[in-house]
């Protein structure tokens, strides 16, 4: 045990650690507070569009389809409309009944306003919107049709065999689950409506893609490190003649392992709970992650987050934090893999890199007509380029309901493999 | 009782030792040879770093590598090149090595004081040993090496960077030490091991050349060292027709000891006397 803390201590004194731990942390909380304080685009709108439509949600409720929803919906409107009226009077000296003529002569004068009455008029125009895009929700669904989608893309690829089955399957599975939002209710429940927020792509998309890859980063660095620490500082000869001997080994591995899941857990308690004290989803945390108002707009489309079971808001976000640690303990496996066999860190770090973006590129590069760029796909390096769309509809490859538990298995035993010799042909080296 | 039995370690092509047959067993056995002979390749096989190509190493009866715990904790080891952790103070460095060692907290603690004040450097023990001298280090790695109160001590090169003070402290916390325990030493100062060592073992051709005491070493060489004085003008040629051990350049004359079989082509001058452990070793090892 002592020599186990000796190593965690190495670890949490480690100059880079604590310099790359502080530059993320930093990085991170400037993503969240420059996006939700308006120094990027309109985040401050889009964060008081977050906040408002959770305002809403505790005066309405979430069931969009309910009576009792569109009446107290109603009030709510009519509430935003009147001030809407009265703050148009105050700042013009008219009066008028269209909402378009007075939205357009106010934001007209936007320049000239103060924050307070940009704000009044900011919560205006979200309920005002959001009447809309409730009236207009039912299309994201409705218009799709995955199964006449894969087929044009079995089609396009001239794919068959094993390949063909595996998008006609996955596109039926994915067709019956929309079957299944609209009939379960999910399809009636509030959510940050995706065009006016971004709630979804800013959390799952750049934030935690941001987190997944910091902690990769530097979970990947203290393997490497404390694998080679004795190499490093030449005490190989001391350490492993010591009573522990090469079983330190262990020791280290245990401690690096530790830790490296410690860092995203430092990293998403400081940046998350920030995050959520800026964007107030308190309201909505048991609505479903598959809500038709979960729509952003990506590419040149609208692309619906549609999950492979129901999940609610926290659901989705414990699911996406449990794949985060998940996928940090593989990359931690791959990067102890590598420093067993590879005893210097620029040479390690160096090949781990090459491996990383080499696995990424792998299953573009494959032909359709086998059913490698489907297996080749369930890496962590893929996985982490997909954050944002986990457990959801993605791209062909990566879009089928096991494509994590595939992941895991196929990762985990790989990494479990080249450990295996590599501790073992480390027991048995010259040092 | 350690026995190295039949064991040759090859690199690749390269025959580092071969067929090396020795035992130890208590007391101080000083290990000579010239750079290169095997000798840091066999301390690290006796310390498990490297392992046999042929044969075995036993101790007690039982191969050390299927002992691990059990024989690693009777093994003290100082290598001839050893770092540290810059940042650490001698007694945070040997914190560390107590508990690779298998040390309980407090008698590591009560033993670290102890050996730290033997080497002299109690009064250093809390400051970072990057500030420290190349000695300093060597006294802080002999420290680690009798941590564990090993029964065994392999030292390769233990007074590399010592002062001559530092060197009379080490022979004598050896010799104290070496008590009813195994200590194998290598060195290339001879005098080190002359005055410390019950036995030498001399590698020559990658192979145990010698394994007895020193006088019996030193008998070797009984009537085959001389010295003589030439004058400075006859210095070179009498150089290039002799093995010289040593020279001294004195008033007009140049002083020789030298080793020579027999006596034909003796110079009348010379006179025989009594050969040590340098003769020995530089007669041994005149042509590597």
């Amino acid at each position: 045990m002592r020599v186990f803390i000796c190593q965690l201590k190495r670890i949490f004194r480690a100059p880079f650690f604590l310099g790359l731990l502080a530059v993320f942390l930093a990085f991170d909380l400037y993503l969240v507070f420059s996006e939700a304080s308006g120094h990027k685009n309109d985040w401050e709108n889009c964060r008081r569009s977050v906040n408002m439509v959770n305002s809403v949600a505790e005066e309405t409720g979430t069931k969009i389809n309910s009576t009792d929803f569109k009446k107290k919906f109603a009030v709510v409107l009519d509430s935003h409309k009147r001030d809407l009226k009265s703050f148009y009077h105050q700042k013009t000296g008219k009066e008028s009944d269209d909402l378009s003529v007075m939205l357009d002569n106010l934001e007209g004068n936007i320049y000239q306003m103060t924050r307070g009455e940009k704000n009044r008029l900011y919560d205006d125009t979200t309920v005002l919107n959001m009447e809309n895009i409730l009236q207009n929700r039912f299309g994201v669904y409705r218009n799709t049709d995955f199964k006449k989608d894969g087929e044009t893309y079995i089609h396009e690829e001239k794919l068959e065999g094993f390949q063909a089955e595996f998008i006609r399957k996955n596109s039926a599975a994915l067709q019956s689950r929309v079957k299944e939002i609209e009939t379960d209710g999910e399809e009636d429940e509030l959510y940050f409506p995706g065009n006016m927020c971004r709630t979804h792509g800013f959390l799952y998309g750049i934030l935690f893609r941001a987190l997944v890859f910091e902690s990769a980063l530097l979970g990947v660095l203290i393997m490497m490190y404390i694998v080679n620490f004795e190499f490093m500082h030449g005490t190989q000869a001391l350490a492993y003649s010591s009573r522990r001997g090469r079983k330190l080994a262990t020791n280290q591995f245990g401690a690096a392992f530790i830790s490296g899941l410690l860092v995203p857990a430092l990293l998403m308690a400081v940046v998350l709970p920030a995050y959520f004290a800026l964007f107030n989803f308190s309201n909505l945390w048991n609505v479903s992650v598959s809500s038709p108002l979960n729509v952003e707009m990506s590419g040149i489309g609208f692309f619906p987050v549609i999950t492979w079971t129901r999940m609610t808001v926290l659901q989705y976000l414990w699911a996406t934090i449990g794949i985060a640690f998940a996928l940090q303990a593989v990359f931690c496996l791959l990067a102890f893999a590598v420093a067993v066999f590879f005893r210097n860190n620029y040479a390690g770090f160096i090949i781990y890199a090459i491996l990383s973006m080499g696995i990424i590129m792998i299953p573009e590069r494959l032909p359709w007509s086998t059913p490698l760029p489907v297996i080749t796909a369930a890496n962590p390096f893929t996985a982490w380029k997909n954050c944002g769309s986990w457990l959801a509809l993605s791209e062909p490859t990566l879009t089928y309901p096991t494509y994590f538990p595939v992941l895991f298995l196929l990762w985990g035993a790989i990494a479990a493999v080249v450990i295996f010799f590599g501790v073992r042909r480390f027991r048995r080296a010259d040092l | 009782m350690l026995t190295v039995q039949n064991v040759t370690k090859r690199f690749g092509s390269f025959t580092a030792l071969e067929d090396i047959n020795l035992e130890f067993g208590k007391g101080v056995y000083g290990l000579l040879a010239p750079n290169g002979a095997g000798k840091t390749t066999l301390m690290k096989m006796i310390v498990t770093l490297l392992f046999p190509t042929k044969g075995r190493i036993l101790c007690d009866g039982k191969e050390i590598l299927s002992m691990g715990e059990s024989y690693r904790e009777k093994i003290g080891y100082l290598p001839q090149k050893f770092g540290y952790y810059r940042n650490d103070s001698p007694r945070q460095y040997l914190r560390y090595l107590g508990a690779l060692k298998g040390l309980e907290r407090r008698a590591a603690e009560v033993r670290i004081d102890g050996l730290l004040e033997k080497v002299g450097l109690a009064d250093v023990k809390d400051k970072k040993m990057k500030k420290f001298s190349g000695g300093m280090v060597q006294r802080v790695g002999i420290a680690q090496a009798l941590l564990g109160n090993p029964e065994i001590l392999v030292l390769d090169e233990p007074t590399a960077g010592l002062d001559p003070k530092e060197r009379a402290r080490f022979r004598n916390l050896i010799s104290e030490f070496s008590k009813d325990r195994t200590v194998i030493l290598s060195t290339h100062i001879v005098s080190d091991i002359e005055s410390v060592a019950n036995r030498i073992v001399m590698l020559k051709d990658h192979s145990v050349y010698c394994d007895t005491d020193c006088s019996s070493l030193c008998g070797m060489m009984g009537g085959k060292v001389f010295e003589c004085s030439v004058p400075q003008k006859d210095a070179d040629s009498f150089e290039m027709s002799h093995l010289v051990i040593s020279r001294r350049e004195e008033t007009g004359q140049t002083h020789f000891r030298f080793a020579q079989d027999g006596e034909k082509g003796l110079p009348p001058q010379a006179k025989p006397v009594q050969p040590d452990l340098e003769d020995v070793f530089l007669y041994i090892y005149r042509e590597d």
